[in-house]
């Protein structure tokens, strides 16, 4: 990892924070950031199908508690150390200076604020239940390799998106008012109530 | 497994069901914005932290909604601390979520009054509605129609699902476990059926007794290979009646296998259950007594086991809270507990340290009371 890649996802750490306490989320917890980041990563190929991934610098391994990247793990630390998060005894933190804030392009920015407030209808505390229900964590967990959890240009997430988006198109007569957005939305309703189905 | 949803018809049918929802939600100009997202997210998460036990009622224009404030995340919490917010049932709010009306009367008692009522404010003057429940699921009215918290789930299956209890209430859960274990239907599924005992019979050739006799006698035998037939049946009763992740035979990084795992729905604290068996079962071809377990497999043999389970855990760093060690027994007679008088000599030293974060359950005694 070089000086280039900690800023950059220094940068990506400050601005969810920032962005979550827009939602009122005035803490968050450092688990959650890392499955965060990872949904924006496997989500983000549903919205642009090319190799060319906008978080492929997170490289994310399974473990019991949800995806884990080195890199989060470490920025974080930095942020602390350097007084830009304030961390508490739960092992949440908390934005406290604006440095680095939204100093990306507009796309990147938007999808952060999508997948939020996607997700920030059920809380923080139900992330992690999408954690384990999302298809590509569930069959890398399955697989019970301590490899990387491969984001390619055809993992499961995505299948599973695309048949879900499918289902729409066979079945209701005029689908070209729900964006990919959308699409992602409804998908996370249909899991909730999958999860609270039990 | 991956879902598929274009083979599934019963998915399908939903959708159809839906259509209305669907189309309205992506298209009525609402719905789908940051704004209401926003909003609908606020309220719900200052009605968690601000606790309330009365319905609450905010109204706002299409137009201040449109134009909600960059700073909403903060004049929210101002909002809900407000005393016309307290006092009142109903407030208007512009886009800086103060309060520009209130009343406080009462809403219609008849819970289909009250949503018409709700329905008719929306559609008479152009205003969205948001009903906040005290648990905080949403309800809100726009253009006359009435949505839900979701358009999968109902907001009384969302209140369902957060009454389920918690983590920290495993062992009540466990204890209202062991009331189901006298339901014929649950224990049936452990014990070899009447026409299997008979069939057993003929095959040892038992003929000077009868066959009443001999299934009163043999009524104990378990099926083969109990163990999948026991974890599944209590990791099952578990996610119906809590709020947790269950995970089933997670592999450890020394490839130890945990037997069920559990984590709160936060992913942040973890418990396991090792699941065992006394008694005996029937062998793999149904023709004569299988495997017999008594209380030497339990004491101390799964006690260390867990303890190096907990112990293993801890090396991985996870968030290992307590490891319990489950006991179904089906032994024939009436007998003690097989946790009783733990014999510690027995356990290595450097797995003692951990006995605090380890418990035994009451044995799970299950009887074939009325065999099928």
């Amino acid at each position: 990892m070089n000086k280039d890649e900690l800023v950059k996802v220094n940068i990506d750490i400050m601005t969810i924070a920032a962005h979550a306490r827009k939602i009122g989320w005035e803490t968050i917890s450092v688990s959650t950031l890392q499955r965060f980041i990872y949904l924006l990563k496997v989500l983000y190929s549903f919205i642009n199908s090319s190799e060319n991934n906008l978080f492929n610098q997170y490289h994310f391994n399974v473990t019991t508690f949800g995806p884990y990247s080195e890199l989060i793990y470490r920025s974080v630390v930095f942020l602390l150390s350097t007084r830009r998060l304030e961390g508490d005894m739960d092992g949440d933190v908390k934005i406290i200076s604006k440095d680095g804030v939204d100093e990306m392009d507009t796309e990147r920015i938007n999808w952060i604020d999508s997948i939020l407030l996607i997700l920030g209808k059920y809380g923080e505390n139900k992330i992690f239940g999408f954690i384990v229900n999302d298809p590509l964590y569930d069959v890398s967990v399955k697989s019970n390799l301590p490899s990387e959890i491969q984001v390619t240009s055809e993992n499961e997430t995505l299948l599973v998106l695309n048949d879900f988006k499918k289902a729409f198109e066979d079945t209701l007569p005029d689908t070209t008012s729900i964006s990919k957005e959308e699409y992602i939305s409804l998908y996370f309703d249909y899991i909730f109530s999958q999860i609270i189905k039990g | 497994m991956i879902m598929k949803f274009t083979d599934n018809q019963e998915f399908k049918a939903l959708l159809q069901a839906k259509q209305k929802d669907i189309q309205q939600r992506t298209s009525d100009g609402v719905q789908e914005t940051a704004q209401f997202q926003k909003m609908r997210t606020l309220l719900s998460g200052c009605r968690r932290k601000y606790e309330e036990t009365d319905y609450r009622l905010v109204i706002i224009s299409k137009g201040e909604l449109q134009s909600l404030s960059e700073q909403a995340n903060e004049f929210v919490e101002q909002l809900f601390k407000e005393p016309t917010f307290i006092t009142n049932r109903t407030v208007k709010v512009n886009s800086r979520l103060e309060i520009i009306d209130s009343n406080n009367d009462p809403f219609p008692e008849e819970n289909n009054d009250a949503r018409r009522y709700f329905t008719l404010i929306s559609k008479d003057s152009d205003l969205i509605c948001f009903l906040i429940d005290p648990d905080s699921t949403i309800n809100y009215f726009i253009d006359g129609n009435e949505y839900g918290d979701g358009i999968f789930y109902t907001s009384s299956s969302r209140k369902a699902y957060e009454e389920l209890k918690t983590i920290d209430k495993l062992e009540e859960v466990l204890e209202d476990y062991r009331k189901t274990l006298r339901i014929q239907d649950t224990y049936v599924k452990f014990f070899i059926p009447k026409s299997q005992i008979k069939a057993l019979k003929t095959f040892k050739g038992e003929v000077d007794i009868s066959d009443d006799k001999y299934i009163q006698n043999n009524k104990h035998l378990l099926r083969n290979k109990p163990e999948e037939c026991f974890r599944e049946d209590i990791r099952n009763y578990i996610k119906r009646h809590m709020r947790v992740v269950v995970y089933r035979e997670l592999m450890m990084e020394n490839l130890d296998r945990l037997d069920i795992e559990l984590l709160d729905e936060t992913g942040r604290d973890l418990y396991f259950l090792e699941i065992k068996w006394v008694g005996q079962c029937i062998n793999a071809d149904g023709n004569d007594y299988g495997t017999k377990y008594t209380t030497s497999r339990v004491n101390p043999d799964a006690v260390i086991q867990v303890l190096g389970y907990i112990n293993q855990l801890l090396e991985e760093d996870q968030n290992i809270k307590i490891g319990y060690l489950v006991v179904f027994d089906a032994r024939k007679d009436d007998s003690p507990d097989t946790g009783v008088d733990i014999k510690t000599e027995r356990i290595p030293d450097e797995l003692k340290k951990h006995l605090h974060r380890y418990k035994k359950v009451d044995d799970f005694r299950v009887v074939n009371i009325n065999p099928r």
